[in-house]
């Protein structure tokens, strides 16, 4: 069984961001923790519990701008065989649809039967790149998937979804997007985390494809701060009282 | 100057975290700066009414339960004069601090300001607060009352190393200054304020030979005039702002799960971390904890990821380009004592959990032991390193004996310990008054033993209001001279002995 994890690097998302001199983006300064993207770290354990139960490799790839491999290095710990890094910040802040054709130039020759990823880059806040590779690659894709069984003949996964829960089966290959839910991402031990230092990790500055920047962002800022609430403490009487006056005077609810 | 009465609203102010002594007190202020205190402070002395500090409660000796009279809630200290403002986000508290970046690193904070929101704001910064005390709600404040330490000092020393300037005000309302200049004191201790000299006699009783240790005020020749406050349990005044030094942030910090099939092997891989350090070889590791099996059960009861090791060590690392050489050591060691299962914590967010890991086990076993209607009861003892096999050996001993007596479907004791300082927490989990009193009894043979190898019978708790069969904790370790001793000392700057009063020697109780 062949997997290949897309692995996006993002801030950790309790980082607190500064916006950059231009006001154009966050500042990139050494206080950010980059960190495997949250979904996508579901994607990696996933790949490597596939190949702990039917044999096989799992390949990572990442486009990127010079943050990411020491989260690769640690996806390798946890289990990645090797890794693809496309190192091109032009890209990287390219339109979505230039990285996926770009992941489609790298990842289609890899002949894999599954592809997985996050459902969504924690960064972006986008969910685009798994439904979009599997339209460019004119493969199936089940999106946003909370359990998943493979076996030689393909994959069963089920999805959350609002009050039910979905049934999928899908031959290979196919691309699955991780929901949390999917599984624990393991720590790695201390014997692979050596390992990993030695696994290989094929560097390149373009998939060759072309990049193509429809939008620009050209402003960011931090959202309007809400006054801060108010909490009410005291007996159960207290905070009746006090509550409907605020919710009464002050609210104006009431 | 404001104040509220007692009601039930404020009842949690009459005990603390530990819960084995509940107080009783008239009034409760809210002091927001220092002339305040010293306005309630003043009017307390002269009307000859006792009063009781109150940090973040989250101690376990009963220093902040008051004894009558009234209590000084710390909470809204928040500010520091001339400080600029700072909201962490965490807790949603707007702070106000001082920042100054000379030759060091100074941050000035008031008292209410947490270990933890300290912490987020030296890593917005890129900065570093090493002291690292396992409950991080507490107050700043509180942990320079009581030397807190926690698992870095193994590496970083305690609270006291880190303090470079202190906000005092005296038992009878006037504020002083102390900052740490490297003037030793010699044989004297003299305190100075705007109206007074205080000439404090010079302490006499036993100091035990390890690593920490804050069991009464803890000062020799080499010590300076700040240290008398700290981790003396607020009994010579009120401390209401503090400077601390911070570092530069280590590049890379590891959290390493270390999982041991016999007690022997754990051990041994301490005495290995112990030898890097005391021969100052590279990798020294910022923390080794040792942890026992009933401890680890724990654990594994949250996350069954963890297995149900026979103990389980924590090792924390940190790293700037060294990375390779530090994880090929412990690799070898690893190998060499045939460890391996191990889990590493990389990334902040999974080093935090790991914390959080660590941090259930205080909490489930003080959730259990109240749940059973006692109290908490576990030692804070220290032993010079080279004793650190034997403490442990006598502890599960002293544990399994009590498990034995009385028979436990669920763990009748746990231990962990800040191995590296060769400091134990034995807990015992009784589950009645007669279990809680064969305990005790326990505890204090092991209390005996403790002096015996020149230990300490409170390396980073403090001894508060905690008594033994009977007697003050510190009895033990002083003897009734050593307790008349520390009496002499707070006398001096507090002769009606009315703030903090019941902390570390008894009181007579109105």
């Amino acid at each position: 069984m062949k997997v290949v994890t897309l692995l996006k690097v993002t801030p950790d998302t309790e980082t607190k961001f500064q916006i950059n001199s231009a006001g154009t983006d966050i500042a990139e300064d050494s206080s950010i923790e980059y960190i495997i993207g949250p979904y996508d770290e579901y994607g990696v354990e996933a790949a490597i519990q596939i190949k702990e139960k039917l044999g096989g490799e799992v390949i990572s790839v990442t486009i990127g701008s010079g943050n990411e491999e020491k989260s690769i290095r640690k996806a390798m710990a946890m289990g990645v065989d090797s890794g693809i890094l496309i190192n091109n910040a032009d890209l990287k802040s390219s339109d979505p649809l230039s990285i996926a054709k770009a992941i489609k130039e790298v990842v289609e020759p890899l002949n894999a039967d599954i592809i997985i990823c996050g459902k969504l880059a924690t960064d972006t806040s986008d969910s685009f790149i798994g439904p979009a590779l599997a339209a460019l690659m004119n493969i199936p894709v089940i999106s946003e998937i909370s359990s998943l069984e493979v076996t030689e003949e393909g994959v069963v996964a089920t999805r959350d979804a609002a009050g039910r829960k979905e049934r999928f089966e899908s031959k290979f290959p196919v691309i699955l997007t991780a929901d949390k839910g999917l599984n624990e991402p393991r720590y790695p031990k201390l014997p692979m985390i050596m390992k990993a230092k030695k696994k290989p990790l094929d560097k390149k500055d373009t998939a060759g494809t072309e990049i193509r920047k429809n939008v620009t962002q050209v402003k960011a800022e931090f959202p309007a701060t809400k006054s801060a609430g108010k909490k009410i403490t005291g007996t159960p009487d207290e905070l009746v009282s006090e509550l409907v006056t605020g919710l009464t005077t002050k609210e104006k609810i009431l | 100057m404001k104040y509220e009465p007692v009601v039930d609203k404020y009842i949690s102010y009459l005990t603390d975290e530990a819960g084995f002594i509940q107080g009783s007190a008239e009034r409760i202020y809210f002091p927001t700066n220092i002339s305040e205190i010293q306005e309630i402070l003043k009017e307390a002395y002269d009307s000859n009414i006792r009063v009781t500090i109150s940090g973040g409660g989250t101690g376990v000796s009963g220093g902040r339960v008051p004894l009558g009279g009234w209590i000084i809630a710390t909470d809204k200290l928040v500010s520091v004069k001339g400080g600029s403002p700072w909201k962490d986000e965490e807790s949603g508290i707007e702070y106000s601090v001082k920042l100054s970046r000379s030759d060091t690193t100074e941050l000035t904070v008031p008292a209410a300001m947490t270990v933890k929101a300290i912490q987020n704001y030296a890593r917005q910064y890129n900065l570093y607060y090493p002291p690292d005390p396992t409950e991080r709600s507490c107050f700043i404040a509180g942990n320079v009352a009581s030397n807190a330490s926690g698992s870095r000092s193994f590496k970083y020393g305690v609270t006291r190393d880190w303090i470079q300037a202190l906000s005092i005000v005296t038992p009878m309302g006037e504020p002083i200054k102390l900052i740490r200049t490297g003037n030793k004191i010699g044989d004297k201790i003299i305190i100075k304020t705007e109206t007074k000299t205080y000439n404090i006699p010079f302490p006499d009783y036993y100091q035990p030979k390890t690593r920490k240790n804050v069991a009464g005020p803890n000062i020799d020749e080499n010590s300076e005039l700040i240290d008398l406050f700290i981790g003396s349990g607020g009994m010579f005044g009120v401390i209401a702002e503090i400077t601390i030094r911070l570092i530069d942030k280590p590049a890379d910090i590891i959290n390493m799960f270390v999982y041991c099939n016999t007690i022997d092997i754990a051990l041994e891989l301490v005495s290995r971390c112990r030898y890097q350090r005391d021969n100052n070889i590279q990798p020294i590791p910022l923390s080794v904890e040792y942890v026992d099996d009933r401890a680890v059960r724990i654990i594994h009861e949250k996350d069954n990821s963890v297995p149900n090791a026979k103990a389980l060590v924590i090792i924390e690392q940190e790293f700037k380009d060294e990375m390779d050489n530090f994880l090929e050591f412990y690799l070898s060691v690893f190998d060499e004592l045939g460890i391996e299962d191990t889990s590493v914590a990389q990334t902040y967010k999974e080093i935090e959990y790991h914390k959080f890991l660590r941090h259930l086990i205080p909490e489930t076993i003080n959730a259990l032991v109240k749940s059973y209607g006692q109290s908490k009861l576990g030692t804070d003892y220290a032993v010079p390193p080279e004793h650190y096999k034997t403490i442990v050996e006598l502890g599960i001993q002293a544990g399994n004996k009590f498990e034995n007596e009385f028979g436990f479907d669920n763990i009748g004791y746990a231990m962990w310990s800040h191995a590296g300082d060769a400091h134990i927490h034995l807990n015992f989990l009784p589950r009645n008054d007669v279990e809680m009193h064969r305990a005790k009894e326990l505890m204090v043979e092991l209390l005996r033993e403790v002096v015996k190898l020149d230990g300490t019978i409170a390396a980073e708790h403090g001894l508060g209001k905690k008594t033994f069969l009977g007697k003050p904790a510190l009895f033990y370790q002083i003897g009734e001279r050593g307790l008349e001793k520390i009496r002499e000392m707070k006398l001096v700057m507090d002769p009606k002995n009315l703030l903090n009063a019941g902390n570390l020697f008894p009181v007579q109780l109105d």
